[in-house]
C-alpha cells in the first residue's frame, strides 16, 4: 500500500475531491550509445573520472573537487578534497586546460571524444556541465563522425545553462566529439559531469488526452500478467509526424523509459505520487489529427524470446541464482536493463531441475520461465516504483490504517474499502467454483545413458548464434548438461574449427568464429524422469467434494515436499469463492497485493454486515475518471 | 634587529583570519569576495607562514621544529608552492594541519585562544568525505598568527629589556 500524507487522506474523504492531474517524463535515451561508449580526452587532470559510463550513469555528481584556479574552491565546505588514494569517483570531466581571463580556451581546443561500440543515431544530447559550481561552456560544438567518415557539426553560441538539452539530427554516428571552446569563468577549467543520449519529453495534463493504468497481480504466479500504461498525446508540434524531418517518429524505439507521477491537490502541500517506470511497447496514430497514443509495459514484457539455457543442477542452485541467470538473458548488458531486478526477498530454496525450453509444442519464454520460478519457489512477481521486476513471497496481513497508543497498548484499524466510496454498493460478488483439490505433479530426477541428442549439418555466418535443439523426444526425457560433448568439424576437410558453446539441458547454442559448413555432434546423458502426482483436498470447504479440481505440472518441482507446499498456497489463496468486480471512488493508496477490509452488505436490505478480508488482484486508473476499477478476492488473513 | 631576524620576518604574510559563513556562501553564488575562496594564494600564506613560526623558534629560543613538507600536486607532478593550475590531496591537507599542532606543542608556553585544527580530512565523494570550510581555514591561520605574536612578541621584549652593566670595582649592578 502506498504510504501518502495525511493531507492525502484528508482530501480522499471529501465529498469532492480535487481534480487528479498527472505528469510522464518520457526518455527518448538512445540506450545502445548510452551501454556501448568509450570516452576519452587528451586533456583532462589525472583525478577527472570519464571511465565505466560515468558520464551516462544515472549518478550525477553533487560536489566538485576543489582546485587553485582562481575564485573557485568556496569554503562552504561543499567541495571535496582529491582522495591522495586515487578513489576519484564519478566526478565526470575535468580538464587539464585552463581557460584565460575571458573564458576562451586556446586551441586544441579541450575535447570529449567518445567512440560508440556501433554507429548509433542520435536525435539529441543533453549535456550537464558544473551542476555544483553552476558553469557552463558559453561556445561549444558537438562534432559526429559518421560511418561515412563524414562530418557534421552543431555549434552552440551564448549558452547560460549548465545543463543543456541539444536537438540533434544525426544519423550512423561513429563518434562524437564535444568541443569545448568558451568556458562561462574565466581562469576556470572546464567541467562535464553527465550526458544522456537523447532527450527527454516532458507531458502533463495540458497535452495529455488520456492516461490509462492497468495493474494485474496472479498470486498464484500460474501467469504473469503485464502492466501496462497507456496514453494518447496532443501533438500540437507535429513531432509524431513523419513527415517532420526534425521529427521524433525516427527515433521511437520499445523499451524506452516512462515515468509516470501522479498530483493530487490538497490543503496542504500538494501529493506527488511516484507511479512508476514502464517502458515503451508501441505507438500509433488515432483518428483524431494531432493526437497519438503510446503504450508501454513493465520490464516484464520484454521477455517473449525463448528461453534455451535451462540446466540440471544435480546438487542443486539456488532459486535466486537461477532467477539471476534467467534475467540476464533476458536482458544482458547491451540492453540497458542488466541488474533491473531485486531478488533479495526470494527465499533460500534450492532447485534442480533444468527450465524447459518446449512445453506442448510450444517455445518456454524467458516470462515462461520467470513464472515457473515464481510459482516454485512461492513468489510474486511485481515491478517497484524504479520499473525494476521484484519477486517476493505474498503477505497475509491486513494494511493498517491507523494506528493508536492508550495505556500501553497500541490499537491497530486496518483499512477498509468503505461502502459509502462502493459505487454500485454495497459489492456483490461474483462466485468463482468451490476448490475441490489441487493435483500437484513432481518429478524425481536421475541420470541416464550417454547418447547422440544432435547431429547436423548446417551453413554457419560468423558471429550468429545456431541453436541446436536435442532431440529429446525419442528418450521422451530431457538431456543433462554437465556432461555434454561437442564435436564440430568442417564438412570440407574435417577440420576443427573453433567457435563458442553455450551450453542447455534442451538446447546448445552454437557461434562460429568464421562462415563454414559444419558437421555438428552432440552427446550428451540423459536424464530420466519419473512423473509423480499428489492430490491435497480443500477440506475447509465442507462442500468441497462439489468443486473444480486444479491441476500443477511444474517441471520444475522435483520433491514431494516441494508439491505439497505448492498446493498449500494454492489453497490458502483460492479457497474463498468470492471475487469481487467493483468500482470505487478513485484512492491511490492500493496496490495490488494488498489485504484490505471490504465492507459489504446484504444486498436485499442494505443493511451492513461484517467487512470480509480481500486481496487486491487488479487496479485500473483512468485520469479522466474519478473513479477506478478493482478486483478483489476474498483471503484470510494472518491476524485474527 | 639583526639581519637574520629581519630576513625571517620579511617572509611573514598577515594572516586572514575574520572570514565569515557569508563570505564562503557568496563565493559559492560567485560573487566576487575573495575571503570566501579558497586560493594558491591562501595555502601558500598559510605554508610560509608556518616556515616563519617554525625559524623564529629556531631564532627565538633554538627551539628546533621538525615538520612536514608539503607539495601541491599539478599534471606533472608536484610542486612546493601552489599556482593557478594545482590542487592539493586530503593528506597535504592533513599535514599542514598537523604542522600547526607539531609548532604549537614545541611552544614551551600555554597559547590562550588556541584551537587545535583537524587533521582528519577524509578526500573523495563518499559520504564519508570531509573538507575544510570557512572556519577550519580561520583556525588554520589564526593557531599560527597565535604563535607568531607570542614569539615574537617575547623576541621583542628580550631586545629592548635594557642592558645590564657590571661594574669591575663594585658589587653595583646598573640597570639602564
Amino acid at each position: 500500500m502506498r504510504d501518502l500524507s495525511e493531507n492525502y487522506e484528508n482530501e480522499y474523504d471529501k465529498s469532492i475531491m480535487r481534480q487528479l492531474k498527472c505528469d510522464i517524463k518520457w526518455g527518448i535515451i538512445n540506450q545502445v550509445a548510452t551501454d556501448g561508449n568509450t570516452p576519452s580526452c587528451d586533456s583532462q587532470v589525472p583525478f577527472s573520472n570519464i571511465s565505466d559510463n560515468i558520464l551516462s550513469d544515472s549518478t550525477t555528481p553533487t560536489s566538485q573537487y576543489g582546485t587553485f584556479e582562481p575564485k573557485f574552491w568556496d569554503l562552504t565546505g561543499g567541495m571535496n578534497l582529491v582522495p591522495d588514494n586515487a578513489e576519484y569517483g564519478q566526478i565526470g570531466l575535468v580538464t587539464e586546460d585552463i581557460a584565460d581571463e575571458s573564458g576562451l580556451f586556446t586551441e586544441p581546443y579541450p575535447t570529449l571524444h567518445i567512440a560508440f561500440d556501433e554507429t548509433v543515431n542520435l536525435y539529441g544530447l543533453l549535456v550537464n556541465f558544473s551542476l555544483y559550481k553552476r558553469e557552463y561552456a558559453v561556445e561549444f560544438d558537438i562534432q559526429a563522425t559518421l560511418n561515412d567518415l563524414s562530418t557534421t557539426t552543431v555549434s552552440v553560441y551564448d549558452n547560460a545553462d549548465t545543463s543543456v538539452a541539444i536537438n540533434l539530427n544525426f544519423e550512423n554516428v561513429d563518434t562524437l566529439d564535444i568541443v569545448i571552446k568558451k568556458w562561462s569563468v574565466g581562469n576556470h577549467r572546464a567541467r562535464l559531469t553527465e550526458i544522456e543520449y537523447g532527450l527527454y519529453k516532458f507531458y502533463n495534463s495540458n497535452t495529455l488526452i488520456s492516461v490509462k493504468e492497468k495493474k494485474q497481480l496472479n498470486q498464484i504466479s500460474s501467469a504473469l500478467p503485464i502492466n501496462t500504461l497507456e496514453f494518447i498525446v496532443l501533438d500540437t508540434e507535429d513531432l509524431f509526424n513523419s513527415d517532420n524531418t526534425q521529427g521524433i517518429s525516427q527515433f521511437l524505439s520499445q523499451r524506452q523509459p516512462i515515468e509516470l507521477t501522479y498530483n493530487q491537490e490538497t490543503d496542504g502541500d500538494d501529493e506527488e505520487i511516484n507511479a512508476g517506470k514502464y517502458y515503451l511497447k508501441e505507438w500509433s496514430s488515432t483518428s483524431n489529427r494531432n493526437e497519438y497514443k503510446l503504450t508501454a509495459e513493465e520490464l516484464i514484457g520484454f521477455m517473449d524470446d525463448p528461453y534455451y539455457m535451462g540446466k540440471y543442477y544435480p546438487t542443486g542452485e539456488l532459486v535466486s541464482v537461477v532467477i539471476s541467470d534467467l534475467l540476464n538473458s533476458a536482458f544482458p548488458i547491451d540492453s540497458g536493463f542488466n541488474g533491473y531486478w531485486d531478488l533479495s526477498e526470494v527465499p533460500e530454496m534450492y532447485i534442480y531441475a533444468p527450465l524447459p525450453a518446449v512445453v506442448s509444442s510450444s517455445y518456454v519464454s524467458h516470462k515462461d520461465c520467470l513464472q515457473m520460478l515464481a510459482q516454485y519457489c512461492g513468489c510474486i512477481v511485481t515491478t517497484n516504483d524504479n520499473g525494476y521486476i521484484v519477486l517476493k513471497p505474498i503477505g497475509y496481513s491486513l494494511e493498517i490504517a491507523d494506528t493508536t497508543y492508550e495505556d500501553d497498548v497500541y490499537t491497530y484499524t486496518a483499512f477498509a474499502i468503505k461502502m459509502s466510496k462502493i459505487y454500485n454498493n454495497p459489492p456483490k460478488a461474483e462466485m468463482k467454483s468451490i476448490l475441490k483439490q489441487i493435483d500437484c505433479a513432481y518429478r524425481t530426477l536421475s541420470l541416464g545413458t550417454f547418447n547422440t541428442v544432435y547431429e547436423m549439418t548446417i551453413s554457419a555466418t560468423a558471429d550468429s548464434d545456431y541453436v541446436c535443439e536435442h532431440t529429446i523426444s525419442n528418450y521422451k526425457t530431457s538431456v543433462a548438461n554437465s556432461t555434454t560433448i561437442i564435436t564440430i568439424t568442417d564438412s570440407n576437410d574435417d577440420s576443427v574449427t573453433s567457435y563458442t558453446a553455450q551450453k542447455g539441458s534442451y538446447a546448445t547454442i552454437i557461434t562460429f568464429d568464421s562462415d563454414g559448413i559444419y558437421n555438428i555432434k552432440i552427446e550428451a546423458n540423459i536424464l530420466n524422469t519419473y512423473k509423480t502426482s499428489i492430490t491435497t483436498y480443500n477440506t475447509d470447504d465442507s462442500n468441497y467434494l462439489n468443486g473444480e479440481i486444479i491441476t500443477i505440472d511444474n517441471p520444475l518441482v522435483t520433491t514431494l515436499a516441494n508439491a505439497q507446499t505448492i498446493s498449500a498456497n494454492f489453497i490458502k489463496e483460492l479457497k474463498h469463492r468470492e471475487e469481487y468486480d467493483i468500482e470505487i471512488k478513485r484512492d491511490l493508496r492500493l496496490e495490488n497485493g494488498d489485504v484490505v477490509n471490504l465492507e459489504k452488505a446484504l444486498v436485499s436490505s442494505g443493511l451492513p454486515i461484517d467487512p470480509v478480508s480481500v486481496r487486491v488482484l487488479q487496479n485500473e486508473i483512468d485520469i479522466s475518471s474519478s473513479t477506478q476499477k478493482l478486483k478483489v478476492r476474498e483471503i484470510d488473513t494472518d491476524i485474527e | 634587529m639583526d639581519n637574520e631576524l629581519i630576513e625571517i620576518l620579511e617572509n611573514w604574510q598577515e594572516p586572514i583570519t575574520d572570514r565569515v559563513a557569508q563570505d564562503a556562501l557568496d563565493a559559492k553564488l560567485g560573487i566576487d569576495n575573495s575571503k570566501g575562496f579558497f586560493q594558491a594564494v591562501d595555502w601558500n600564506r598559510i605554508k610560509g607562514n608556518q616556515t616563519v613560526v617554525k625559524s623564529l623558534m629556531d631564532y627565538w629560543n633554538n627551539i628546533v621544529v621538525v615538520i612536514v613538507d608539503v607539495y601541491v600536486h599539478t599534471q606533472t607532478g608536484t610542486q612546493e608552492l601552489a599556482t593557478d593550475d594545482s590542487w592539493i590531496t586530503d593528506i597535504d591537507m592533513n599535514n599542514i594541519a598537523q604542522n600547526i599542532i607539531t609548532l604549537a606543542d614545541a611552544f614551551p608556553y600555554s597559547i590562550t585562544n588556541y584551537v587545535i585544527p583537524k587533521t582528519s580530512y577524509i578526500g573523495g565523494l563518499g559520504a564519508t568525505a570531509t573538507s575544510p570550510d570557512w572556519s577550519d581555514i580561520n583556525t588554520l591561520e589564526t593557531d599560527i598568527k597565535l604563535l607568531y605574536d607570542l614569539i615574537y612578541g617575547s623576541i621583542s621584549m628580550w631586545r629592548y629589556s635594557g642592558e645590564v652593566i657590571c661594574s669591575s670595582d663594585s658589587e653595583q649592578i646598573d640597570v639602564l
